[in-house]
């Protein structure tokens, strides 16, 4: 029965290896396809995570990644049982996507509230002319309308 | 893998955040009006068919002859005007002296009072005066179409015409004067106007109006009236006139082009009869008149926004919308919507003030609903100034 490489194939591909030991790493590999195929599952493993650059979101893919190669056998129990299943996945998908519409929902009122205020409306502040306004109304209507003692008048209040 | 970096949820999330922004911005551009234009559309209430038949024409006859005389007839009295709003109780009641010569204007004073004048109408159809400045008082100038005392102009005669059935009711007396009755009713409906017209002259003696449900909203009559060469005598000078510069069709577009809410149509059958525009310290001020022919409702429109609170006005509810009044028995209003303060006074029924006051432009709601539309007026602007 052939030795596999184990532990020595991680130090290959993280260069931790002596000269020495290399060079009996990939006299083994030149030989071991089973070997082979795992090394290039961890480079390819290593390019990922790299660029990932996140350790939360590499260690999720780690585990898939780890899922494609031989040694599936040593992933911790433990770690697996953690994950949630795919329904409850799917529920937090869709929790955050709706929390995600509140927040920007109430981030868009709140800075349209924010810009609606402080500042008065365009264009001048104007208060009516009421007294000149009755004066042309009265002269476009014709009739006189009594109207307050403080306009300028062509009427006279009676009780 | 976290679910937050699975990309279907990522997808999922910028998805259904874009359409949520999208949804929410077309939904308060419609509430604002952004997206339906600034063209006016068609307004159901234009255009009835006024009714016809020999009483019709003989009570426009007289009232053609009641406007001849308005404008040719010398006069010289005293009325009395009274306004209500729909009820007999309350209202105020003026008395005022009028002088009026052939071809001139006739002028109204209380006593110690400024004078009034009645100059010539502003026509906006076509027939004469486009683009011609108001002639002020005091000039002799001739007034062709001048309104006169209780409101009687060829102009008002032809509105009534088309939007109302008038008839001769009878004979009656005024100040001592034989007049004949001319009844003003709406079509198919009550009784919109009485006026007593002298029997020798023609010259309105008295008018009454009534609102759509028959109460009584003002009555305007001489209660000594001189007609004839040498009844005027001591009239007083002009110290008020018309605003001078009055806005010819082709400006009153161009207002409309750049945004100046300008209607040329009302509810309640009322057509723009005249539109004179002024200037203030605060810019410039557009005054239209509208009719029927009965009522007149002036409507002032200027650029800005009213101060908070407005001293010495009150807010009121009017036709479902808070505006301003100026006094509670006066049919004066203001309000501030779409950066343009509107000031409307009116010698017309209050439903007919009511429907006006919805057709025009308003910032109702709850003040932040107000401020949720302002600012996303201010942001639209920022991205299309």
């Amino acid at each position: 029965m052939t030795r596999h490489l184990g532990q020595r194939l991680s130090a290959l591909i993280d260069g931790e290896l002596s000269d020495t030991q290399r060079d009996r790493v990939l006299a083994h590999l030149a030989g071991c396809e089973d070997c082979r195929r795992e090394a290039a599952a961890l480079r390819m493993l290593k390019r990922r995570m790299h660029a990932l650059g996140d350790a939360g979101a590499g260690d999720a893919l780690t585990w898939r990644l780890l899922a494609l190669g031989p040694a599936a056998g040593q992933r911790p129990p433990a770690r697996r049982a953690h994950r949630p299943p795919a329904p409850r996945r799917r529920r937090y998908a869709w929790s955050l996507a709706a929390a995600g519409v509140v927040t920007a929902g109430l981030g868009l009122t709140g800075a349209v509230f924010l810009a609606g205020g402080g500042r008065p409306p365009p264009g001048p502040k104007v208060v009516p002319a009421v007294d000149v306004f009755m004066v042309q109304h009265a002269i476009t209507t014709g009739q006189v309308p009594a109207r307050p003692s403080s306009v300028p008048s062509a009427g006279t209040k009676v009780p | 893998m976290a679910p937050g970096t699975d990309p279907a949820a990522l997808r999922v999330i910028t998805t259904a955040v874009l359409v949520g922004l999208v949804a929410s911005g077309v939904a308060l551009a419609s509430g604002l009006g952004l997206l339906a234009g600034g063209t006016a559309a068609p307004r159901p209430w234009a255009g009835r068919a006024p009714a016809n038949g020999p009483a019709q024409a003989a009570g426009l006859r007289l009232l053609r002859e009641a406007a001849q005389a308005c404008r040719s007839l010398p006069y010289q009295g005293v009325e009395l005007a009274w306004w209500g709003r729909g009820s007999r109780a309350g209202g105020d009641t003026s008395v005022v002296q009028v002088w009026h010569r052939p071809g001139g204007q006739a002028l109204t004073q209380e006593p110690g009072a400024q004078v009034l004048t009645q100059p010539p109408a502003a026509s906006l159809d076509g027939r004469g005066q486009h683009g011609q400045p108001v002639v002020p008082l005091g000039t002799g100038a001739p007034n062709p179409d001048g309104a006169g005392v209780l409101g009687m102009s060829t102009r008002l005669v032809s509105l009534l015409a088309a939007n109302y059935e008038v008839s001769v009711a009878g004979r009656g007396q005024v100040a001592g004067r034989p007049a004949r009755i001319v009844t003003v009713r709406r079509p198919g409906g009550g009784v919109a106007a009485w006026f007593w017209l002298d029997s020798a002259t023609s010259l309105p003696l008295r008018k009454e109006m009534f609102d759509a449900r028959s109460h009584l909203i003002s009555s305007v009559a001489f209660a000594e009236v001189s007609i004839g060469p040498g009844a005027v005598s001591g009239e007083p000078a002009a110290t008020a006139s018309a605003w001078h510069t009055t806005l010819a069709p082709g400006r009153l577009a161009r207002l409309r082009a750049s945004g100046w809410p300008l209607p040329g149509l009302l509810p309640g059958d009322l057509t723009l009869i005249a539109a004179k525009e002024s200037t203030t310290p605060a810019g410039p001020v557009v005054d239209l008149d509208y009719s029927d022919g009965l009522s007149v409702v002036s409507i002032f429109v200027q650029r800005g926004y009213l101060p908070t609170p407005l001293r010495g006005w009150s807010q009121v509810a009017l036709a479902g919308h808070k505006v301003y009044a100026s006094d509670p028995d006066d049919l004066c209003f203001a309000w501030a919507a779409r950066g343009f303060v509107y000031t409307l006074i009116a010698a017309a029924p209050q439903q007919t003030v009511g429907q006006v006051v919805v057709a025009l432009p308003h910032d109702d709601g709850p003040g932040w609903l107000a401020r949720l539309k302002h600012g996303l007026q201010r942001m639209l602007s920022w991205v299309s100034p």
